[in-house]
């Protein structure tokens, strides 16, 4: 049995750059030079799954999706 | 009623009239056999056929899985809304040969378990569309529903999403987020949706009367069978061409080396495509595999072969112009992206001095837009702007040590689309 | 029982704001905390859609501080509503609560506060489940949001017994400043919106902000508010009637069972005396209740017979200022036959009173008031006043 995998997906129709994702997960979002974010790594990790459900909860367009890894 | 043994599949003419009607489509290919969905599903698979659309997905995989979703019964949408400007192909093919079009979207149907097909197409080619399902209709040799949907003319309106928001009668042509639900699972009406390409769907119709091991008896491994192609530049005007994929362009299009100087450099593509140097992309064997191995996308089968006397890179600026206007405007990287890059280039072509942080600045710009649209739109130009800045590297530096060219011509074909009448 | 005397609006009118219980100050007191913390969420919702921030202050922290807020007023809303059933002074249930419109005792603007804790639960509700409905859903419902705020400063203006308070005035009026200046800067920032709409929402809300303080100027804050703040017109019929009652002869269709006391027995009309402490009894009788006088102080007399003992009047005179729907005692006497004292607490339909007769007695009356005919019905229990 293993430990579920997770990713995070930006809907950037959805997304306005608000930026709040990248204020609370910056070990994996930075912002491009118009505030919109980049994600960094195919996969989040483990450490870091807690902190990205809790970015995706506080994204105001609910453009930020944490979709676990099919293996 | 025989397989064609050469490299002229879907452009076979014999009897040669320039519309095939219904009789002598039958004459000439015989009726469907008629199949079950594991024996359809299956031929497919074995035949290796690849989506022409531009995306070169293995097409039994993408049957599987609409034919799989199992929620509620599927829906498939024959895909002829081609929205690049420098491709003409899935028009000429409905034009011509609109019934091999139309066995492959039954045989596409009957495969995933589908009772509508809505033919999402341009403007022009509905009347032909029509006309073919009114006499296909009469003779009772369908065993689903039809639907003509008429595509905007944008250029993302061929878009896999924005087919399916056109044909769902919301946002017509702008694409949707897939990324969490993809429109194989959710598409026209909520079902499963299987939206394929025309090309794709008439080499099906063959695959399903002459079977998987036939089909593969042209082209590659990876990428079986032949490709329609539009070719920019060869001629006095464009052309539709069958090639074998694997052929070289030089071997199909009969180019020597003296016709070979007067190219500057070859788009394979379109403008979502990639640029290769000429001597590169007229001895590469023509198919996907190996396009991606060089950087770019053979996609729906554009070759724009630019002559001398153009300046690329006023080309390149223009199309990136448009491509900037034709995009959706819902992603903020893609809209502030493309414009970016569009001035920048726009810049390079005209005002090169004022192009800050050198051609370096360009790959880098397209760094920030890659993978960050809800459709490709971006990765597109992205990739377009990369290979140009690699082939015209030269003429690039004569921009910034001499300044622009003093006298060029536009080649490219660049509309002013509706989208663009409106900005 | 407490509560079904109170649902009776008459009872409530009677036995009016006596202001002593521990619940009834809640009330008034979670009301406005709830206010201000309403004004403080909408408030930290304007920063965080506006998306300003600084360095220390992240954007985030607008979002968590908003919804902490948001809860955190939610639970003095719940504080408020409950308080306010349990307490029983006015007659509401908890469905009227959340159903608007309905209650007899000042509908309108009972009405409001039922609109306005409806429409939080509706965003408390589609925020938790934001992921589920969709961006477009909730949005929608959030801005119902703004909403609320005047809704609920209408119904505190229109209800509250602190309404004239000078402290309470200060804390609405800074209240107001505050939310207004957040709406015009959400209005002036607001990216996703056309200027026309943004233009008719600021015209809006400077209407809307006018019209509560004319109206506030004109109702609430004069006096006499309680007589119109839409407390049911069978009920002011009522009042006007034992009114005419008090001034001319006793009406002829008092029931025998209720005789007329609508003045304190003289003295000497009876040498009765209590029972023996302690003792519980029924008794019977009528209230009657003056109209307010030009400062609004108004009288409330119970007079009512013990049923077994003889015919000594007890009676009961709650005098003070009308205030909330009742009457905010000042004083309260009692008087059984000769002995008199004095009224001890009051709490919903139960009187609590001290008399000398001769020696100390307490004296517990619960009532139920027959809305129709003002008729009262109850016990009077009595314990040895040194109990207390």
């Amino acid at each position: 049995m293993s430990r579920p995998r997770y990713k995070l997906v930006v809907d950037p129709i959805a997304c306005d750059g608000a930026g709040v994702c990248a204020e609370l997960l910056p070990e994996m979002i930075s912002l491009d030079p118009w505030g919109f974010p980049i994600i960094h790594g195919a996969e989040v990790p483990p450490g870091l799954v807690d902190l990205a459900r809790r970015a995706t909860v506080s994204c105001p367009r609910l453009a930020l999706t944490l979709v676990r890894i099919e293996s | 009623m025989s397989a064609p043994v050469g490299p002229t599949r879907l452009l076979d003419t014999t009897g040669g009239p320039d519309v095939v009607g219904l009789d002598a489509h039958l004459q000439r290919w015989g009726p469907l056999p008629s199949a079950g969905s594991k024996a359809l599903l299956d031929a497919v698979g074995r035949s290796g056929l690849r989506g022409h659309g531009g995306a070169w997905f293995p097409v039994g995989t993408k049957w599987r899985a609409v034919a799989g979703s199992g929620r509620s019964r599927p829906v498939v949408v024959a895909n002829g809304a081609e929205g690049e400007p420098a491709s003409g192909k899935d028009r000429y093919l409905l034009h011509h040969s609109p019934h091999l079009v139309l066995d492959g979207a039954t045989t596409a149907a009957r495969a995933v378990g589908a009772d509508h097909v809505v033919v999402h197409l341009t403007a022009e080619a509905a009347a032909g569309v029509r006309a073919a399902l009114d006499e296909r209709a009469r003779r009772g040799i369908d065993g689903c529903s039809f639907e003509i949907v008429v595509a905007p003319d944008r250029f993302l309106a061929g878009q896999e999403s924005a087919a399916v928001a056109t044909v769902n009668g919301k946002s017509p042509g702008i694409p949707t987020f897939v990324g969490i639900r993809t429109v194989r699972e959710h598409g026209v009406a909520g079902r499963p949706t299987l939206v394929q390409n025309v090309e794709t769907l008439a080499h099906a119709a063959l695959i399903a009367r002459f079977g998987p091991d036939w089909f593969r008896s042209v082209g590659t491994a990876e990428s079986p069978g032949t490709a329609l192609l539009t070719v920019t530049g060869r001629w006095d005007a464009p052309r539709i061409v069958e090639v074998p994929l694997g052929t070289t362009l030089g071997q199909a299009l009969g180019i020597d080396a003296g016709t070979a100087r007067g190219i500057q450099g070859v788009l394979l593509g379109g403008y979502g495509g990639g640029w290769l140097p000429t001597a590169t992309a007229l001895a590469m064997p023509f198919a996907e595999e190996t396009a991606r191995a060089h950087g770019t996308s053979v996609g729906a089968g554009v070759v724009v072969l630019l002559p001398t006397g153009v300046c690329p890179l006023a080309e390149v600026a223009r199309v990136v112009r448009y491509m900037e206007g034709e995009g959706a405007g819902q992603c903020g990287p893609c809209v502030n992206g493309l414009d970016v890059l569009a001035t920048s280039l726009e810049h390079l072509a005209y005002r090169p001095r004022s192009l800050r942080g050198g051609v370096a600045a360009l790959p880098t710009l397209c760094g920030l837009v890659e993978g960050r649209g809800a459709c490709h739109h971006p990765d597109g130009v992205a990739r377009f702007v990369r290979t140009a800045v690699d082939v015209f590297a030269d003429h690039a530096g004569l921009h910034l040590s001499r300044g622009p060219c003093q006298t060029t011509r536009p080649f490219l074909a660049v509309p002013t689309t509706p989208v663009a009448r409106a900005r | 029982m407490t509560t079904a005397l109170v649902t009776n609006p008459a009872s409530a009118h009677l036995l009016g704001a006596v202001g002593g219980t521990a619940l009834w100050y809640l009330t008034r007191a979670s009301g406005v905390v709830a206010i201000v913390l309403l004004s403080a969420t909408l408030i930290l919702g304007v920063v965080a859609s506006v998306g300003w921030t600084t360095e220390r202050w992240p954007r985030f922290v607008s979002q968590d501080v908003h919804r902490n807020l948001s809860l955190l007023c939610i639970v003095f809303v719940g504080v408020h509503v409950v308080t306010t059933v349990l307490d029983g002074f006015v007659p509401i249930g908890f469905v009227d609560a959340v159903l608007p419109f309905r209650s007899s005792y000042r509908p309108i603007y009972l009405g409001l506060g039922a609109l306005g804790f409806d429409l939080l639960l509706a965003v408390l509700v589609t925020s938790a489940l934001r992921h589920r409905i969709g961006y477009g859903s909730w949005r929608f419902v959030h801005w119902l949001a703004y909403l609320s705020w005047p809704i609920a400063l209408i119904h505190g203006l229109g209800s509250g017994t602190d309404t004239p308070l000078p402290v309470v005035l200060f804390v609405e009026a800074a209240c107001t400043a505050a939310v207004l200046a957040a709406f015009a800067w959400r209005l002036t920032t607001g990216r996703s919106l056309p200027i026309a709409r943004r233009a008719a929402a600021g015209i809006a809300a400077v209407v809307v902000t006018l019209a509560i303080a004319g109206f506030a100027a004109v109702g609430p804050l004069r006096p006499r508010w309680s007589h119109r703040s839409g407390t049911s017109a069978a009920v002011l019929a009522q009042i006007a009637a034992h009114f005419a009652g008090t001034t001319a002869a006793p009406a002829a269709t008092t029931p025998a069972t209720a005789p007329a006391a609508t003045t304190p027995s003289g003295s000497g009309t009876s040498s009765g005396q209590l029972p023996a402490v302690p003792f519980t009894t029924q008794l019977t009788g009528r209230q009657t209740q003056t109209s307010p006088d030009a400062q609004g102080n108004i009288q409330i007399t119970l007079g009512m017979h013990l049923q077994d003992a003889s015919t000594t009047p007890l009676t009961i005179v709650l005098t003070g200022q009308e205030s909330g729907g009742g009457v905010s005692l000042s004083s309260g006497t009692v008087t059984y036959g000769t002995y008199s004292g004095s009224v001890i607490g009051l709490n919903g339909g139960t009187v609590t009173c001290s008399v000398q007769a001769p020696g100390p007695v307490n004296l517990v009356v619960q009532l139920q008031i027959n809305q129709q005919s003002g008729a009262l019905s109850g016990t009077v229990t009595g314990s040895s006043g040194g109990d207390r």
